[in-house]
């Protein structure tokens, strides 16, 4: 348990934060998660909505109910929502080996045979490690989501009589 | 006592199960860079498929998170030993500053100058690599300390890749226990439904006639 004295000291911690404080800061630090276009939710994306509806009804299966449907929804968006971080991954990775591969010298100026072996891919991931755990963030909470109402809709889909 | 045919018989494979369209139209594209082999992923798709049987589209859901994860893993572990490898010639170059001489240094340049040169020449010609194998050896060192100096040089990418690669396993292995405690909710539901009509034949009265 939080002594009251541990809850003072952590509020006048927090006082202390190096965030922006300036409503036009705040507002402009708020966007930061657009640029790479994970912070856009879902329901914006009219295909996206289609899509999540289709598998919201499969999950939900012959067991349906507005309780189950709410929870395959949010099943199914957070599963787009981690098949969205998985394609940006890609593209990133593939981005990065790309650059590599243009840069790479002429064959008779390399000093070092150049071998076709995911080297590339290797370098592209390290060049790209910034990034990657930015992504992962996204990855683990959109898990994190599914888990819970996965969870949920498998305990009603086990124990709901047919 | 069984033949070993009939033995070796019942021991054969069952086939892969085929997923079916509709649930392949559910479980999206796989997350392939433009490298990988598309062939690779669906064989390890097919293998999950037939370790697991999953019987509905919720648990197609987790065996293919299963997948992808493995497919990240291997990722993972193929960029740790990529890494190392596209940083031995850097690796070879700055032991080779440390241990060159002056009596070693053979084209006139400065030390830093020579060991780049020569780091050059260990892939280029073999006369060379078997004298820097001798020099490197006059210290104790061999190719076991280039490959050391390439981890020492990229420490700290490898320890974000561990990070990673520890966080995708533990991903997974969450992945097969909500698939085990599914399929548990299953078999407990069974077992009481079994219990329940067990307790109903035996208070039922004994038919008369």
């Amino acid at each position: 348990m939080v002594s009251l004295r541990q809850i003072a000291a952590n509020r006048r911690n927090a006082r202390r934060s190096t965030g922006p404080r300036t409503p036009a800061g705040v507002k402009r630090a708020a966007r930061n998660a657009l640029r790479h276009g994970l912070g856009i939710p879902l329901a914006r994306d009219p295909l996206a909505c289609a899509e999540i509806d289709r598998l919201a009804a499969a999950l939900v299966g012959r067991y349906l109910s507005p309780a189950r449907l709410d929870q395959a929804r949010i099943a199914a968006e957070a599963e787009f929502e981690l098949r969205r971080v998985r394609v940006c991954r890609k593209a990133l990775l593939d981005w990065k080996a790309a650059e590599l591969a243009a840069h790479e010298p002429d064959e008779d100026q390399r000093s070092e045979p150049l071998v076709l072996d995911g080297r590339y891919e290797a370098s592209a991931l390290a060049a790209a490690l910034p990034e990657l755990q930015a992504l992962e963030r996204y990855e683990r909470r959109a898990a994190s989501r599914r888990k819970r109402a996965m969870r949920w809709l498998m305990y009603t889909t086990a124990t709901t009589n047919g | 006592m069984q033949q070993p045919d009939t033995m070796n018989s019942k021991l054969e494979v069952m086939p892969a199960p085929k997923i079916p369209p509709e649930i392949r139209a559910l479980l999206g594209e796989p997350p392939l860079l433009n490298s990988e082999d598309p062939s690779a992923y669906e064989a390890l798709l097919a293998t999950f498929g037939a370790a697991v049987r999953p019987t509905d589209p919720i648990e197609w859901i987790h065996v293919k998170d299963c997948v992808d994860l493995t497919w990240e893993i291997q990722r993972i572990r193929q960029a740790k030993a990529g890494i190392i490898d596209v940083t031995r010639k850097e690796a070879l170059r700055s032991i080779l500053e440390s241990i060159l001489e002056e009596g070693d240094l053979e084209h006139g340049k400065g030390r830093i100058s020579e060991a780049d040169l020569k780091a050059d020449e260990w892939y280029t010609c073999p006369v060379v690599r078997e004298e820097l194998t001798a020099l490197l050896a006059r210290y104790g060192l061999d190719e076991k300390a280039i490959t050391a100096q390439a981890f020492a040089l990229r420490l700290r990418e490898l320890a974000t890749l561990e990070h990673m690669l520890a966080s995708a396993e533990l991903r997974r292995s969450s992945m097969f226990r909500e698939i085990a405690a599914y399929r548990g909710l299953f078999s407990c539901r069974l077992r009481y439904e079994i219990e329940s009509l067990d307790e109903e034949v035996s208070l039922a009265p004994p038919s008369s006639g």
